[in-house]
């Protein structure tokens, strides 16, 4: 639906501005924030913990580098972490499998236990081919301003998928809050279907540029996070912006219910391809 | 067939009253406008000898109860020369009259021997009625004259902001006024999001808005009712009227279709804004269309004295396309067919059938079509019965159809084969109403309005429906089983009573006090979670997950008239409560969700408030000034973490604003020259700040703990206008004396004039950037640091020409 909502505002084509003002916000209680995950790619794996901070804090957000972080498996892997820099702990030999749940357990310096609802690594069809196209062989239209699109072919497995799309420029992620793609296959018809030259970002491209695009298979809580994540990072104060509301991750305090713990750690596939503009 | 049978036992009944008091005789007519034979609702009907009074009802129809005898009887309107007729009553008898409009040099000397004191004497309260000539008055954004806008400024109306659709009154959301066109529900009142209104002022006759003390013939929403009049046309001759302005042209005809028997008018006007787009050079923004349309349409034609129909209708659409490959349009349809009979001088009904319909569409050939569409279809029976000159009472039945289509898309172009197409279930529901009420004279002083409203809503199949697991959320893990109903099976039954209840005390010849109860219920709750209302929200029918909403409301006030009835004055407070307020869990997905239940809230509203307003409606100087101090607040506490906002306290509301101040004016600085200025401050609406922020995937995420409990900055905003007249107005008036004097000579031509006047019109005239928003991002420049800005949504000025012209 927010995809659609641009298209509404261009009727506000009077007089509209945005202007950024300085304001004085107060500060809520700290927060714990996880974020990490582990993938079927070849570890280390990491997880950043972070505290939240004030809004208008123009320092790095504080990190938490003195806590326990351990993850374990389904198949009874335990895995403790060992802090590296900026917050971030990795893992020593846990490989990510097809199938199996994982879970990460965190005890801070306070003496507070976290933990993450199980997460699974879910398979993901493969990305068959990736070229760049121009806006006349794409049909033109007034979608699309000048520069070349990624198109790609793949594969889509049967049942209910949930997806990322992550597009990457000269191997660097495009991360804004708009480049955020997150899907589910539920219409799509059917078995086993092949996506034939489907356009996959509307961000255009240079003729020198090498693009990479990521699928990241998503669980159905993963793919819930990752939309509030889109819908509260894309707010912009226009008639069609939908209510602030804290984004409910998958950690949770052990010893207080009611304690808001912010992140989420993932479990995912990754299908990968890259390719540069071919005349 | 129970209801029809029921209309039909009415119907005999009512024919069999005769004037049952031998010593009393009716008088009974209707009132018209001289010069063009529309009726005139509201007019005061004044017996000299006896001071007994009636005031005409929605059709114009009057009737009093008078023993034999000479009279003199006193017709009033505002804007209205005072008619005096003398009548000798020995039986039963009918006067119809004519009122002629005021000339303008008449109007300060006329003033001061006018008693026009219904804001004091009537026992009605919290509403207003807005005549349309009165509404041109106000400074009108872009030159477009607007309905709803006006009747934003109006104490107890708020809104979200600039360009949003609909209006708040007295804490009450958007979807919870009942907002009614010649009777036809109008689904969706907004053009273009919301900056343009659907009603074309052309066509409009006059509004009323009743923020409380609702009469029992209106129910289905608990907050207000905007019953808006479409004109009838002109029975005396053809005439028209027009305009082209920034934003759209007008052209209305109306005329005769037999001369006092019959007339039509019909109203257009669409928007050019896609005219200028196409003017680009730019192939990406000519191929682009937007523009919205009217078409109003209405005839009516006298059988007899005692017969007389109307047809009605009403066709608006905005457009949207993006070239040839998509495209959004969206509008309402309404059409009403009415029968006005007087059984008697006693009685008199009104009888109505009414299709009204909103739809939407929005796809390309190349991608998928997604519509929507609402239906219904209504018969209702309203009667007004002149027991005496003690009682008056209304009584009626309603019966209503809906079907809601709440969504189906088709895949199109390559997309057939690879994605399904799939439609929503469709809703059905009946939803009927009886009600009567009495308005009783007990004294000089005091006149009590009782009323009692019963009503049914029955969500009826064909329907499936899902059964989900206790003492769990609904979500559609918790699914448990489905239920199929057939076809007229009934999924729920929800019925109840609506007691509305008004006292008026008179303190004396100036003053009165007044008081209100009102229960209200509500069977459709529009569903929508942004900020302003959608064209592409949805309406939801109660349901065995989704109870009717019900609103209580008490109000109370003191009114007072100043200067010979030339301004009245007001002070109202009220306090209202609601239950079954819909509400939605954070991130819920409302559109085309076969589990819609799995997404909504229920929850309780408060609004209480105060509100001020003095106001002219006659002379030289018209307008008013108003104040409003309230307050409307939310509460969500379900049972479960995720159906609880705010950690289950009360919030305020979107649209709550402490403070509103209007003062509107208009001033005839010569026949020719009138000016009108409307300046509005009101404290900001409520926001939520973010408590925090963290990093996550490489994204900055502000953290909301609790909601609204900030404000935007306070909006205030200055708007003027100037109207010109090329032909003099007194001409005019004397003109149109001189053709009605001269009608019964039929060789006499008349002649037609034409008039032209020219509006220049300036919305916020000192360009202040009004807040609409503040939003709370990640710096576009540099992705570590955070960003707070402030939205103005028309943060300039922004001036209009207007050309009008009528004949």
């Amino acid at each position: 639906m927010k995809r659609l909502l641009p298209l509404l505002a261009l009727v506000i084509f009077f007089s509209s501005c945005k202007e950024v003002i300085d304001l004085e916000i107060d500060q809520g209680p700290v927060r714990l924030v996880v974020d990490g995950m582990i993938t079927d790619e070849p570890g280390p794996y990491s997880v950043r913990l972070t505290n939240t901070t004030s809004f208008t804090d123009e320092n790095s957000v504080p990190v938490v580098d003195d806590a326990l972080v351990i993850l374990k498996s389904s198949i009874d892997e335990i895995d403790t972490l060992n802090y590296t820099a900026d917050g971030v702990y990795q893992t020593n030999f846990i490989q990510g499998g097809y199938g199996i749940d994982y879970q990460l357990y965190i005890q801070t310096i306070d003496g507070n236990e976290y933990e993450t609802f199980p997460e699974e690594i879910r398979p993901m069809g493969d990305i068959d081919s990736l070229v760049l196209l121009d806006k006349e062989q794409l049909g033109g239209g007034s979608f699309f301003v000048d520069g070349l699109y990624p198109v790609i072919s793949y594969v889509e497995l049967p049942g209910t998928d949930y997806v990322r799309w992550k597009t990457y420029r000269n191997d660097t992620l495009l991360n804004a809050p708009s480049d955020l793609s997150i899907e589910n296959d539920e219409g799509f018809i059917g078995d086993t279907i092949y996506v034939d030259q489907r356009p996959i970002s509307f961000t255009p491209f240079k003729e020198t540029d090498k693009v990479t695009i990521e699928r990241v298979s998503l669980t159905r809580a993963a793919h819930d996070f990752w939309l509030s994540v889109g819908s509260q990072t894309s707010n912009s104060g226009t008639p069609f912006d939908t209510p602030p509301a804290p984004i409910k991750g998958n950690v949770y305090n052990i010893n207080d219910s009611k304690d808001l713990v912010l992140g989420f750690f993932g479990a995912s596939s990754v299908k990968r391809i890259s390719a540069t503009y071919q005349q | 067939m129970r209801f029809i049978a029921l209309i039909v036992a009415i119907f005999i009944f009512l024919s069999t009253i005769q004037a049952q008091d031998d010593q009393k005789y009716s008088l009974s007519g209707v009132v018209m406008e001289a010069s063009t034979g529309e009726t005139l609702p509201g007019a005061a009907v004044i017996v000299s000898e006896t001071g007994a009074s009636a005031i005409t009802n929605l059709y114009g129809f009057y009737s009093l109860q008078l023993p034999a005898g000479d009279y003199t009887i006193i017709y009033k309107f505002v804007g209205f020369e005072n008619s005096s007729q003398s009548v000798s009553i020995s039986s039963d008898t009918k006067l119809d009259v004519e009122l002629s409009e005021e000339a303008i040099q008449l109007k300060e000397a006329k003033v001061s021997s006018r008693r026009l004191d219904q804001n004091v004497t009537a026992v009605e309260m919290s509403s207003t009625e807005l005549d349309i000539e009165e509404i041109k008055k106000i400074p009108a954004f872009l030159g477009e004259v607007d309905v709803i806008k006006s009747i934003q400024l109006l104490p107890g109306v708020t809104t979200v902001g600039e360009g949003a659709s609909g209006f708040n009154v007295r804490g009450g959301s958007i979807d919870q006024n009942l907002v009614l066109l010649d009777e036809a529900t109008v689904f969706s009142s907004s053009h273009l999001l919301g900056f343009f209104s659907v009603f074309n002022s052309d066509a409009i006759k006059d509004v009323k808005l009743y923020k409380g003390g609702i009469p029992a013939q209106y129910g289905g929403r608990i907050s207000s009712v905007l019953d808006v009049r479409q004109k009838e046309g002109n029975m005396k001759r053809f005439s028209g009227r027009g305009g082209i302005g920034f934003v759209s042209s007008r052209l209305t005809l109306e005329g005769p279709i037999v001369k006092d028997k019959g007339s039509f008018i019909i109203a257009g006007r669409r928007s050019y804004a896609d005219v200028f787009l196409r003017m680009s050079n730019n192939d990406d923004i000519n191929e682009n269309i937007a523009y919205f349309y009217d078409l109003n349409a209405k005839a009516n034609y006298k059988l007899n004295d005692n017969n007389r129909l109307f047809l009605s209708g009403y066709f608006g659409r905005d457009v949207f396309k993006f070239g040839e490959a998509f495209g959004f349009d969206w509008g309402n349809t309404t059409s009403t067919l009415r029968w006005n009979h007087i059984f008697n001088d006693k009685v008199f009904l009104n009888l109505s059938g009414i299709y009204s319909n909103y739809d939407y569409s929005l796809g390309g050939p190349d991608f998928f079509v997604w519509t929507s569409r609402i239906q219904n279809y209504n018969i209702k029976a309203d009667f007004n019965y002149y027991h005496n000159e003690k009682h008056k009472i209304d009584f009626g039945v309603q019966g209503t159809w809906y079907q809601f289509y709440p969504g189906k898309v088709e895949p199109k172009g390559d997309f057939v084969g690879v994605f399904d197409g799939f439609e929503i279930d469709v809703e059905r529901a009946l939803e009927t109403a009886v009600y009567v009420s009495d308005e009783y004279k007990l004294n000089s002083r005091i006149t009590i309005l009782g009323g009692l409203r019963y009503g049914t809503f029955m969500n009826v199949g064909k329907a499936t429906s899902f059964v989900y697991e206790d003492g769990k959320p609904l979500s559609e893990e918790t699914i448990i089983d489905t239920v199929d109903y057939s076809s007229g099976e009934i999924v729920k039954f929800y019925h109840g009573f609506e007691p509305r209840l008004s006292v008026k005390f008179g303190l004396d010849s100036v003053s009165s006090i007044k008081a209100s109860y009102m229960r209200t219920r509500q069977n459709l709750q529009l569903v929508s979670n942004t900020t302003s209302g959608l064209p592409l929200d949805l309406w939801k029918a109660s349901d065995q997950f989704i109870s009717p909403v019900i609103g209580d409301q008490i109000a109370a006030g003191y009114f007072r008239n100043f200067r010979n009835n030339t301004i009245e004055g007001s002070v109202e407070l009220y306090y209202k409560w609601m239950q079954n307020v819909l509400d939605y869990k954070d991130e819920a997905e409302l559109f085309l969700n076969e589990v819609l239940e799995t997404e909504l809230l229920s929850g309780k509203g408060r609004a209480y408030g105060l509100e001020f307003m003095m106001r002219k409606k006659s002379g030289r100087a018209t307008g008013w000034l108003s104040y409003t101090l309230a307050k409307t607040e939310r509460l969500v506490d379900g049972e479960f973490d995720e159906e609880r906002i705010n950690s289950g306290d009360w919030y305020p509301s979107n649209y709550d604003k402490r403070h509103d101040v209007t003062f509107v004016a208009a001033y005839d600085i010569t026949d020719r020259l009138n000016c009108g200025m409307n300046f509005t401050y009101s404290t900001g609406r409520p926001v939520t700040f973010p408590d925090g922020k963290y990093e996550y995937g490489g994204l900055v995420i502000p953290n909301y703990s609790s909601r609204n409990q900030e404000r935007i900055p306070d909006y205030h905003r200055l708007d003027l206008s100037a109207t010109w007249q090329f032909k003099d107005k007194k001409t005019k008036v004397e003109e149109k004396v001189d053709a009605i004097a001269t009608e019964e000579q039929p060789k006499k031509k008349l002649n037609i004039h034409w008039e032209h006047s020219l509006t220049l019109s300036i919305y916020n005239v000192y360009a202040r950037k009004n807040a609409y928003s503040i939003s709370f991002e990640q710096s576009e420049t540099d992705p570590t640091q955070t960003e707070i800005s402030r939205l103005s949504i028309l943060g300039t000025v922004l001036p209009a020409l207007t050309y009008n012209f009528n004949f």
